[in-house]
């Protein structure tokens, strides 16, 4: 844990719960451990969800033997329903751990809850409807979409589109509280009044959990899937506005070659088709190789701005 | 920058601050060079959220997916050793196994990589002419 100044914040406080108060978020200096839930499907033939819990405060945090499997449930389909039947019966438990700490070594810590897994799934958590909505990111009320009605909103939150600007307002935990309260309400309700989209920020039901938004890990492997994919296609796509339809086969036939026989890697089955963590890693160490496959096939503007990123 | 991101260890000051930089220069960059190019929420994470979390914290990598995608991998090698009438029962054991059965052998096969114990002392020492050490 890190403050302002990216010093390590010293334990100088031993954490004291107080289980006949609603539960708040400890302060940087308690000692604590960190607690990781995470939650994905996947695997070979029928994919299955799993929920596991890691704890980063160790040597090899990621390692099998230092997980703890919690659940597991074939995924035929992997809607709202499905979630809360997982993660339900462990959302006490978590509660628990977090209103009354751990003892690690003989000493009290408190437990600082961070949530893990595909951007889908925190979507899901927290009852966001999702990356195509109107405010589609979960970290903070920018704007996704344009046109006229959202044009106050985009004034005031920022436009996803405008990358440069910092996002003005943070989504916070005192929303998803709110969220969880008023939409519950109006679920009870025989005619319930609509919530406008500056009251539900893009939220459609109540949240499984009200978790720190600061506090959803970005999910590092699927932005380096994401953002690897990305690339590839936009050497392509400017082949296909530069030179046409067969420029682009050319183009994509050359990236292949070179993915497959300079830099040796192959696509997987899962990841919607991509390539896996480590051979994201073998393509930046052959970064070279993949621009100079697409020299001749892209203008050399399209080609310098892909060197620069 | 991907280094960075996927690095399960403390990351120094000098290290996040380079990671700021190049990730505030990546999607600028693109649009650039690819006017039509769409900002992804992904991309978004990535730009303004992960350099936010990797200050605060220190680290991306100990907190990303890597350990349930490893269970994944681990299911499917498992599967045929969990066998039961129906899908749900192999999974049912297979977490019966990785919780309930936490003894020292379940944790050898949980271990993500086969580990060779070292000889015990003068194994290998050769034993006839024909052993081919000297």
């Amino acid at each position: 844990m890190r403050g302002p100044d990216g010093e390590p914040v010293p334990h100088t406080t031993t954490f004291r719960p107080v289980p006949e108060l609603l539960y708040k978020q400890h302060a940087d200096d308690v000692a604590d451990i960190h607690l990781c839930l995470e939650l994905d499907k996947g695997g070979g033939g029928t994919s299955t969800a799993k929920l596991v819990a890691t704890t980063p405060n160790q040597a090899h945090p990621k390692s099998r033997s230092n997980s703890i499997f919690l659940s597991t449930m074939p995924c035929d389909s992997d809607n709202n329903a499905d979630l809360h039947e997982m993660i339900g019966p462990w959302m006490g438990d978590v509660q628990a751990l977090l209103d009354n700490g751990v003892t690690v070594d003989g000493k009290l810590r408190a437990v600082r809850l961070m949530l893990t897994g595909d951007l889908a799934v925190s979507s899901s958590f927290l009852r966001h409807k999702g990356a195509s909505c109107r405010r589609p990111c979960m970290w903070c009320l920018v704007i996704g979409r344009s046109g006229e009605a959202n044009a106050t909103a985009a004034e005031a939150h920022g436009h996803i589109q405008a990358i440069q600007d910092a996002p003005k307002a943070l989504r916070t935990r005192l929303n998803l509280q709110r969220m969880i309260s008023s939409l519950q309400k109006e679920l009870k309700d025989d005619l319930p009044i609509p919530l406008t989209p500056a009251e539900h920020l893009s939220i459609d039901y109540p949240p499984l959990f009200d978790a720190e938004p600061c506090q959803i890990v970005v999910a590092p492997l699927q932005l380096t899937l994401g953002v690897f994919t990305v690339l590839l296609r936009l050497g392509d796509e400017a082949a296909a506005l530069h030179g046409g339809r067969a420029a682009a086969a050319r183009a994509a036939a050359s990236l292949a070659a070179a993915l497959l026989e300079d830099v040796r890697v192959r696509l997987v089955p899962y990841h919607g088709g991509g390539f896996s963590g480590r051979e994201c890693h073998r393509i930046t160490q052959h970064g070279a190789v993949v621009r100079d496959a697409l020299d001749g096939h892209i203008p050399a503007t399209h080609l310098a701005a892909l060197r620069t990123a | 920058m991907v280094r960075t991101l996927n690095w399960a260890q403390e990351i120094p000051a000098e290290g996040i601050t380079d990671f700021f930089t190049s990730v505030q220069r990546f999607a600028p960059a693109l649009r650039v060079g690819f006017p039509w190019f769409s900002i992804s929420p992904k991309l978004h994470a990535l730009t303004h959220h992960a350099p936010a979390l990797l200050r605060r914290f220190g680290s991306l990598g100990s907190y990303a997916e890597q350990a349930l995608e490893s269970w994944h991998a681990f299911f499917n090698c498992a599967r045929a050793q969990c066998t039961a009438d129906s899908f749900l029962g192999s999974c049912a054991q297979l977490v019966r196994r990785a919780a309930v059965e936490r003894q020292p052998l379940a944790e050898q096969s949980l271990r993500n990589v086969t580990t060779r114990r070292s000889a015990a002392a003068g194994a290998r020492k050769s034993k006839s002419p024909a052993d081919g050490r000297l």
